[in-house]
């Protein structure tokens, strides 16, 4: 037996009935599972839906199949818990044209203005730049919401955007399209020309 | 434009990557294993259930009616093609008798 046990091994321990064995997965991952998704919801959910992946992990593991690493499974399932949640939210939302806090508007008009390198270096405003960067995703659909991140903000390439989402790359690449479209036409609403580039 | 477009890509990159981080606790850890102990494995997650509510439903009407359809035409076929056959029974059986 290996000094520390394969994923397969461990998951070969799970399907055998030894429930306790996922706490070995659990501990592996929790740091990539968090990150992951504490980088698509908002910070009082992380937990949530955090445990929401695991547990979705969990009881479709008899699905996994070893022929990707079981990291990249995992990181499909945790993407796939936040759209889940961002589907939630969007059902119960009212959809605003661009009514952002004064705070948010004030932000944003500071940040455009010229020689606004020091706004971010010194961290005050961060709350009032997430506003506005959360209203910006919030008029996109849950999964050009995902897309939109991965390429737009963490600029992933388009192939590892739709292999971490188990989609097709023509999705992906229609899907951040179509977002960035969405998300110039809310910053030119917001009286910011230009918006989102395409590319 | 194109300096505006980088400066406002820029911007929102920097707010996401600056989202504060969250550290799992022992607390959490133990709600997870809690909920494991209680729950079942499903197995293999059906496909269908991947695809949205409502194009899963559409999906389901279509193939109920292509279905209907499908039946109703086969049983027309075959009513087609019994007529056909009897006509062909028939008509070597009228030719004879009027011979």
């Amino acid at each position: 037996m290996p000094g520390k046990q394969d994923d397969t091994f461990v998951i070969g321990r799970v399907l055998d009935g030894d429930r306790d064995a996922f706490a070995l997965l659990l501990e592996r991952y929790e740091g990539h599972v968090s990150r992951l998704v504490a980088a698509h919801v908002p910070g009082q959910h992380v937990a949530e839906v955090a445990h929401d992946a695991f547990i979705r992990a969990y009881k479709s593991l008899a699905g996994y199949k070893p022929v990707k690493p079981f990291r990249n499974w995992l990181t499909t399932i945790a993407l796939r818990s936040c759209h889940d949640f961002w589907r939630k939210q969007y059902r119960n939302r009212e959809t605003p044209v661009c009514d952002m806090s004064d705070d948010g508007q004030q932000w944003l008009e500071t940040a455009m203005a010229p020689g606004s390198n020091e706004v971010f270096e010194s961290q005050v405003r961060q709350r009032e730049a997430r506003e506005v960067l959360d209203m910006a995703l919030a008029h996109v659909s849950p999964m050009d919401r995902m897309v939109l991140t991965l390429t737009y903000l963490e600029e992933r390439t388009i192939k590892e955007a739709a292999q971490m989402l188990d989609i097709s790359v023509p999705n992906v690449k229609i899907r951040a399209y179509r977002a960035k479209r969405k998300l110039k036409v809310f910053l030119e609403r917001c009286g910011i020309q230009g918006g989102a580039h395409e590319a | 434009m194109k300096r505006k477009n980088e400066h406002i890509h820029r911007l929102l990159k920097e707010v996401h990557a600056n989202r504060p981080e969250w550290t799992p606790t022992p607390a959490w850890r133990n709600s997870v294993m809690a909920e494991v102990g209680t729950t079942n494995q499903v197995g293999i997650t059906f496909e269908f259930s991947r695809l949205a509510p409502r194009l899963t439903a559409v999906a389901i009407a279509a193939t109920i009616v292509i279905g209907v359809f499908a039946t109703w035409t086969m049983v027309d076929v075959s009513g087609e093609l019994y007529t056909a056959l009897s006509n062909q029974a028939v008509l070597p059986t009228l030719m004879e008798t009027m011979i």
